[in-house]
């Protein structure tokens, strides 16, 4: 159990810089996720973590100790595979046991630290069977008593769920916060999934292109989105270019939305306004206060607990629209006049330019 | 039912060929391996006996051969087994670059001729060939050593000849293990030597079985290059088989002979597979 740190982390393969100049502070006993699209470099920095691929700048220390030029086998990490990457030949009992046979345990002791790491991921009992004769949840848990087994000072998944199908995946994410917080063990998490980063994670990192975007805890990442990458990755936002006039934002065709951030920019600012689908209610008839926005709606799907609409404003803009399938305004059919209500609030607003 | 019968549509070809040329042949022997040869007359066909089988084990000339031939089939599968597992490490974890180079080289021999290579042996082995020429001049050696028409030049010759089917069926195994699993292994504490002899090695197991079978099974049954490097005295079973057929015309014994390296092979390959996959705990 240690705190880790990334400074100016940096790797380069020939020209292409697949990981720039990340610089990353972790708690000890911190579960921190690293977020972002595939080819962001976030399992790169795992691997760096890991040893099993060399910086091409910075360091790497675990609980003060430099571990940059380290080889893997001396690191004493606990490494999650998305491929779970069990010894195909060996027992369950004889994967988790690999760790702590390599630091010297042996007898009565070995057998019950694997009965624990075991016991840890509810595969009591499992010991004689083979990686092949187990189900893919089955083997993900395995893989993860290998990782803790040896008690690592760090654990590192990469996408350690991304294998599994919905309804198992969910049940694991809560199997896993549950073993980290018991276990208390300094955690790196890669993932590609937000709702995993966000539910699972202390503070989440959203990557991109090999740069931090933002490091911040999981409700700062959805709330307040320090730039227009994180704000359009997180969550379903729509997306609305428009200038500031008078603390609000104009959106051209005599559309004017209210947003709490307009009032401290200039006016004629270009903005980018962000809108999630779950933050607007929408309704039949105007509420009588003149800030509902007209709109048409051009398409209505029903997916179980929520309906989506798509509802066109003015000439330019189409918005998607989250309600609650049980609750007002989840019947309105499609070609209907509808007016949106945004609370000033929920919007986010961010200058034109500031990232993707 | 449907897919039975279009997998045995699929089939029929090849079945109709073994059946025909290989089968067939194979039991009309059958009878033949019990029946007694009269030198000057031909085969009794009157007389059943198992004498042909019980000389194989009896008589002395017989058990060296046999016991030759296994032993250069074993002793050529394990150098070849040496050989080339580096050669196939180097090809599928080398430099990307080298690996096509690599791969034709190791298939490049099997352009060639069996004779010509075999012949160009010969050449370097004789007593008055490149190799002792070579040593004497540099005076590591009085007298020419004898490598050929014994045990070494058999060896030296067959383990070249399918040293590439080995490297081959390495290669193919060796790109089966998954990287992940390696460095699982390194996180979890092993050191580069232990990740080979804990994952790498048990998990190119089947390659190593195949590779194995392939390169004995060609041994032991080869017949051009162990006539030409170990010339007409120094036999193994297959020259010997060649010789009771097509120059004593013993088709009796010969066909004898041939059931009793089949059984034998049979018998080695299964109780080797059993030993290999109980080691890498694939049983």
């Amino acid at each position: 159990m240690s705190n880790v740190s990334l400074r100016h982390l940096a790797k380069r393969y020939g020209k292409v810089a697949v990981v720039k100049d990340v610089s990353l502070e972790i708690a000890e006993g911190e579960f921190v996720s690293l977020l972002g699209p595939s080819g962001c470099g976030k399992t790169t920095i795992l691997r760096m973590v890991a040893g099993l691929i060399e910086p091409s700048d910075g360091a790497i220390t675990v609980g003060g100790r430099d571990i940059t030029r380290l080889p893997p086998n001396k690191r004493n990490v606990g490494l999650v595979f998305q491929s779970y990457a069990l010894f195909p030949h060996m027992t369950v009992f004889e994967n988790v046991a690999f760790g702590l046979r390599r630091k010297g345990e042996s007898g009565a002791a070995l057998d019950e630290r694997v009965r624990e790491a075991l016991a840890l991921v509810r595969l009591e009992g499992y010991g004689d069977r083979y990686p092949r004769q187990l189900s893919g949840g089955q083997q993900q848990r395995v893989a993860m008593a290998r990782a803790i087994a040896p008690r690592p000072s760090v654990l590192l998944f990469d996408e350690p769920l991304s294998n599994l199908d919905a309804k198992l995946r969910d049940e694991m994410q809560i199997e896993l916060k549950r073993l980290q917080r018991d276990l208390n063990i300094t955690t790196l998490f890669v993932t590609h999934d937000q709702a995993e980063a966000l539910s699972l994670s202390d503070r989440v990192c959203v990557m991109n292109d090999g740069v931090i975007q933002q490091f911040d805890t999981p409700e700062e990442i959805y709330h307040r989105p320090a730039t227009a990458f994180v704000a359009s990755f997180i969550g379903k936002p729509n997306r609305l270019a428009g200038t500031v006039k008078d603390g609000a934002v104009d959106l051209g065709d005599g559309l004017v939305l209210q947003s709490s951030g307009a009032a401290s920019l200039d006016d004629g600012t270009p903005v980018d306004v962000f809108i999630r689908q779950e933050a607007v209610t929408l309704s039949a008839s105007p509420d009588g206060k003149g800030t509902g926005l007209p709109g048409t709606i051009v398409l209505r799907s029903f997916s179980g607990a929520q309906v989506q609409y798509v509802v066109r404003l003015g000439n330019r803009f189409e918005v998607v629209v989250e309600v609650a399938s049980s609750g007002e305004g989840a019947n309105l059919e499609q070609g209907r006049e509808v007016f949106l209500t945004i609370r000033p609030q929920d919007t986010i607003i961010l200058r034109s330019g500031t990232g993707a | 039912m449907k897919s039975l019968r279009t997998g045995a549509l699929l089939l029929s070809p090849l079945l109709f060929v073994l059946l025909a040329a290989f089968v067939v042949p194979l039991l009309l022997l059958v009878p033949t391996s019990f029946q007694e040869y009269r030198p000057g007359e031909g085969i009794a066909t009157d007389v059943w006996t198992l004498q042909n089988f019980v000389r194989i084990g009896a008589d002395e000339f017989y058990r060296e051969v046999v016991l030759r031939t296994i032993g250069l089939g074993i002793a050529v599968t394990l150098s070849c087994l040496l050989l080339g597992y580096p050669v196939a490490y180097l090809i599928v974890r080398g430099n990307p670059r080298w690996r096509l180079p690599l791969t034709l080289l190791v298939i490049f021999p099997l352009m060639l001729n069996l004779v010509v290579r075999s012949f160009g042996w010969i050449v370097l082995l004789t007593n008055r060939g490149v190799v002792n020429n070579l040593l004497i001049d540099i005076g590591l050696i009085d007298r020419p050593l004898r490598l050929m028409f014994n045990m070494t030049g058999l060896m030296i010759g067959l383990t070249h000849i399918y040293l590439p089917f080995m490297v081959l069926m390495l290669v193919a195994a060796l790109q089966n293990v998954p990287r992940d699993v390696e460095s699982a292994a390194a996180t979890l504490g092993s050191s580069r030597f232990h990740i080979f002899r804990a994952v790498t090695l048990p998990l190119t197991a089947p390659g190593i079985i195949s590779g194995s079978i392939l390169v004995f099974v060609l041994t032991i049954s080869a017949l051009v290059t162990p006539r030409m490097l170990g010339g007409p005295t120094y036999q193994v079973m297959a020259t010997l088989i060649y010789d009771e057929f097509m120059l004593l015309l013993d088709w009796p014994s010969g066909s004898a002979l041939s059931f009793a390296l089949a059984i034998a092979t049979i018998f080695i390959i299964w109780i080797s597979s059993r030993m290999t996959k109980r080691w890498a705990g694939l049983a």
